[in-house]
């Protein structure tokens, strides 16, 4: 038996405290995929929170015969997927870029690595905010979690055609938009060279 | 190849997912099409700057936190008794409707002023349905007045559609509704 099963049956047993494990174990993978879906540290921990308080409650829905971190990361990116659309509602201008995290500037070696990565870091997320929230939903699964092109249309509740689908236009609007990003930031080095 | 073709193969040659085949008939295409080279080395760009961002992690104290919020937790009660509150608010609102109609006299009076209605509301009982079916009936009766949309003989069915799917909804949404809320 796994620990983790071990730990949802202690939880479901009464032991509180066994879910403490279950909360270690997954608190990077899930903050993370929360970060990258909403693009903002605060949001994210109130979506990570949330996550687990969910696992929590509904733990003995949850079929032991089948992965528990798949069915944790399920109420993980519908819980973020919700938070996208109720932000859609909200009067904020979603062309105004969120605050990076904090840690992204945190554990860098050198300071000109730091710089570097720092920027790519923040030019992903950014770009990464302007996707629909299933197309972005695809690509973190895809690259943060390695997750198959099966994988991700299970998680998604959709075929591996429409996985490669989206997928496909997730990456040609990516690089559409770090084109026009480049361009415009050549243009502006040109005009400052000369001015 | 077609650009949009080979604009999906460049997607999928970054998961591995083309044989040799495929690979090789890619790379002819890309070799005599430099607008989809172009593509190409933008995909692989962003390809390359999605691998190398990192994994970020909670801040310090974030397990005790969920904790705190787990052991803090308020027992929120099951969907049976959502659904009877359902129920009964719904009497209660259905009741000063009726109330009102009755005695603003609109059209729906008729019906309305029916003393087995004023029985089931106070009796309960087997009575309720009884009062529902009027009530309903009545207020249709008047919103057909009122809008001209719905035919008297149709509006029933249609009421009681609209009612269980409101009931639906709201136990859906209760379901749904996250633990975290009840603590605030």
């Amino acid at each position: 038996m796994s620990d983790e099963l071990k730990w949802v049956r202690q939880v479901l047993n009464g032991d509180t405290q066994a879910f403490q494990y279950i909360v270690e174990a997954y608190q990077t993978p899930i903050y993370n995929l929360a970060y990258r879906m909403l693009g903002n540290p605060a949001e994210a921990e109130e979506a990570a929170q949330e996550t687990f308080l969910r696992a929590y409650t509904w733990l003995n829905r949850y079929d032991q015969k089948r992965a528990f971190k798949t069915w944790l990361f399920s109420i993980a990116s519908h819980h973020c997927i919700d938070r996208l659309r109720k932000r859609r509602l909200t009067w904020l201008s979603l062309d105004e870029p969120l605050a990076p995290h904090p840690a992204l500037h945190d554990k860098q070696p050198t300071p000109e690595r730091a710089a570097m990565l720092d920027e790519t870091s923040d030019a992903v997320q950014a770009l990464l905010d302007k996707l629909p929230p299933k197309d972005r939903m695809m690509v973190i699964l895809r690259y943060w979690y390695d997750y198959s092109y099966d994988e991700i249309a299970e998680h998604t509740d959709s075929t591996v055609s429409a996985v490669k689908s989206r997928l496909h236009r997730a990456r040609g609007t990516l690089a559409t938009m770090m084109t026009a990003q480049d361009t415009q930031q050549n243009q502006a080095a040109f005009a400052e060279t000369w001015s | 190849m077609t650009h949009s073709k080979a604009s999906l193969w460049l997607s999928m040659a970054l998961d591995d997912e083309l044989d040799a085949e495929q690979r090789a008939e890619l790379d002819a295409h890309l070799a005599a099409h430099p607008e989809d080279r172009a593509l190409s080395v933008a995909l692989k760009q962003i390809d390359d700057d999605l691998r190398r961002a990192p994994i970020v992690a909670p801040p310090a104290g974030f397990s005790q936190r969920v904790m705190h919020l787990v052991q803090h937790q308020v027992p929120r009660p099951g969907l049976s008794t959502l659904l009877m509150l359902i129920v009964l608010g719904s009497l209660v609102v259905a009741g000063l409707i009726g109330t009102t109609l009755w005695k603003l006299a609109l059209p729906a009076w008729a019906l309305l002023q029916d003393t087995a209605m004023i029985a089931s509301l106070v009796s309960g009982g087997t009575l309720v349905f009884d009062y529902w079916q009027h009530l309903v009936r009545g207020v249709l009766v008047t919103l057909e007045s009122l809008l001209g949309l719905v035919s008297e003989s149709s509006a029933l069915p249609v009421a009681l559609a609209v009612i269980f799917a409101v009931v639906l909804f709201a136990a859906q949404r209760w379901q749904r509704t996250t633990p975290q809320e009840e603590i605030a």
